[in-house]
């Protein structure tokens, strides 16, 4: 990649982040004295603190440049992500769900989010089940985040030799705070790794549009390519109804089902059954803190993907312009995928203009606190789930205790595991998956969770029964449509091409394109219907028959 | 129609609806966030 970056100036920049990060740590240790303030921090945090924790954890490093690099390939479509970011992910997130699940969790005791469930529906199972869910599948959504937070840093900096080095230092630095000073550590970080970020992606934004002369110029220029373009779709990484990238792509072709069904409806709807989110909710003191942290979070939100996938659109001018190629192109020749558009766009923008260093510096230390802010809340929810959550039910079962387990230090133990096991994943993964795996993750957490967590906030009786029968329905359907039928998921595991010998089970159909949660979501929400129907039907006539 | 050098009304519309959000959450925070601070539950 470009020469660009001053590894004196990032080196200072980190050290003091480093510091920080640290005492915050310290502070989050200090204020930890039992395992309800490890895991939850109730009262701990204002509204400022949990609208930027509940952002920074939201927006990974593959907000910035997973689909900031998508923005670049298929254009100023994905700023519908941004638009379902913030009226899904953020205002239905906090005005439907945030305000029940911290009165629930706080009614129930509740600490975590199987915890919560749990409780709401009387239910082991169901604990159990989306313990398990967390443990099997975060750590791959966190695998994904810290891959590509490290392959960039080590990629930019021209320090690819010392890519295990800079993998196990960051994750080592996240473990240290998360072990040592739990959620109130986490949202500190969060909320000052936020920060960062902010100035971060508003200085890049400001950058290129003054670099285009203004925003009109900008996107007039970015309209005008397409004409200029070479009309080979798949050498600019797009499909059939692609109509350049200041257009929607045409209605129901592949290129639309790609970008609305996997980059739209799987990220936005999946964010609303986040574990990790949900726990932001349940430490709010109050409803009306809940309702304050949207100002920050709003603006914090739109700050950061509205710049990314505006940038990523636009670096297609700047790659014309300055090589002839597109941005995907020009990625593709120099062997890199989509994921580092973004950087190397950042670097040679940044390369000649006055504090150029200075910013570039900045922005790789936004793209750490990106990864590490989702890195260390995932760690902490399977921490959570592992140490606290099954660890509870295997009591319980052996018949030591009925209580909720107290034991600080068994889910510290549990998160140095996770964050070896994350590591290990990181050289197990393929390249270039962080958006793909964020969209699975999110993807069966809706499937598997969101009808039983809507229906457990409202329900004054909730059903059980109904619930497991969702969970069931929605986490069945998707695996299956995630690995036998969608041709972008079923890499993760290649089953499909094991049993029948081809990757997918209906190659050219349009199914192979559309994202499993498309299908799989439904399904939950019906089976929840019916189950619902069925089962109060029946209660009711054994009610009447007992009567 | 041309807004800000856009012409094609979904891309237009993702913008306006990410502003309007922002300006729904800012109104509603200032609204529904009134009040004392020491309120701990209801």
């Amino acid at each position: 990649m470009s020469d660009g970056v001053d590894l004196t100036v990032f080196g200072t920049m980190t050290a003091v982040f480093l510091v920080v990060t640290l005492i915050l740590g310290w502070y989050g240790y200090k204020n930890t004295r039992n395992n309800e303030e490890f895991l939850l921090g109730r009262n701990k945090a204002g509204p400022m603190i949990i609208a930027l924790s509940y952002g920074a954890t939201f927006l990974s490093a593959s907000a910035v440049i997973g689909f900031g690099g998508q923005a670049a390939v298929h254009g100023m479509s994905v700023m519908w992500l941004c638009l379902l970011n913030l009226f899904v992910g953020l205002i239905v997130a906090f005005l439907v769900f945030g305000g029940p699940t911290r009165r629930k969790g706080r009614a129930l005791g509740a600490s975590t989010y199987a915890d919560l469930l749990g409780k709401i529906f009387k239910s082991k199972g169901i604990r159990a089940f989306t313990a398990i869910l967390i443990i099997v599948m975060m750590p791959i959504y966190a695998a994904a985040v810290l891959k590509g937070g490290v392959n960039s840093l080590a990629v930019i900096t021209g320090l690819t030799e010392y890519y295990d080095y800079i993998l196990i230092a960051l994750a080592v630095i996240v473990a240290v705070y998360v072990v040592y000073g739990g959620i109130i550590a986490v949202m500190y970080n969060d909320a000052f790794q936020a920060a960062i970020m902010f100035i971060g992606m508003v200085v890049i934004l400001i950058v290129t549009y003054s670099y285009f002369g203004g925003v009109t110029a900008g996107n007039s220029a970015l309209d005008g390519l397409w004409d200029q373009s070479i009309a080979d779709l798949g050498s600019l990484g797009v499909q059939e109804g692609f109509n350049g990238w200041t257009q929607f792509s045409d209605f129901g072709s592949k290129e639309w089902l790609t970008v609305v069904t996997t980059f739209l409806l799987g990220v936005g709807i999946g964010a609303l059954t986040q574990p990790q989110l949900a726990v932001r909710f349940m430490s709010a003191k109050n409803d009306r803190d809940l309702n304050k942290s949207l100002i920050v979070g709003s603006v914090f939100m739109l700050a950061i993907v509205g710049s990314a996938y505006t940038v990523g659109a636009l670096s297609n001018v700047y790659f014309i312009d300055n090589h002839g190629m597109t941005a995907f192109e020009y990625i593709s020749q120099m062997g890199l995928g989509t994921d580092f558009i973004i950087p190397e766009y950042i670097l040679e923008i940044f390369s000649d203009i006055s504090f150029g260093d200075v910013f570039v510096s900045l922005f790789l230390l936004s793209l750490v606190c990106a990864a590490i802010s989702t890195i260390s809340a995932l760690l902490h929810t399977i921490g959570a789930a592992g140490g606290y959550d099954l660890y509870t039910l295997w009591k319980n079962k052996k018949g030591h205790t009925t209580g909720d387990s107290q034991s600080v230090n068994l889910n510290r133990a549990f998160i140095v595991v996770i964050m070896v096991l994350t590591v290990v994943y990181c050289y197990l993964m393929p390249n270039d998956i962080i958006a793909k795996a964020t969209s699975v993750f999110m993807g069966i957490t809706a499937a598997a969770l969101l009808p039983a967590y809507f229906h457990g906030l409202y329900s004054k009786n909730p059903c059980r029964k109904a619930a497991i029968a969702s969970m069931t329905a929605g986490t069945v359907v998707y695996l299956f449509f995630a690995l036998f039928v969608n041709a972008g998921t079923s890499v993760f595991l290649p089953v499909c091409e094991m049993i029948t010998g081809q990757k997918v089970l209906f190659p050219d159909s349009v199914l192979a394109s559309t994202d499993a949660l498309v299908i799989a979501l439904p399904v939950s929400i019906l089976v929840m219907v019916l189950a619902l129907v069925f089962f109060r039907h029946t209660e009711k006539a054994a009610a009447t028959e007992t009567s | 129609m041309d807004f800000f050098g856009l012409t094609d009304p979904w891309i237009i519309g993702g913008y306006v609806g990410s502003f309007l959000c922002v300006a729904f959450c800012i109104a509603y925070g200032v609204l529904k966030g009134r009040g004392e601070e020491d309120e701990n539950d209801e």
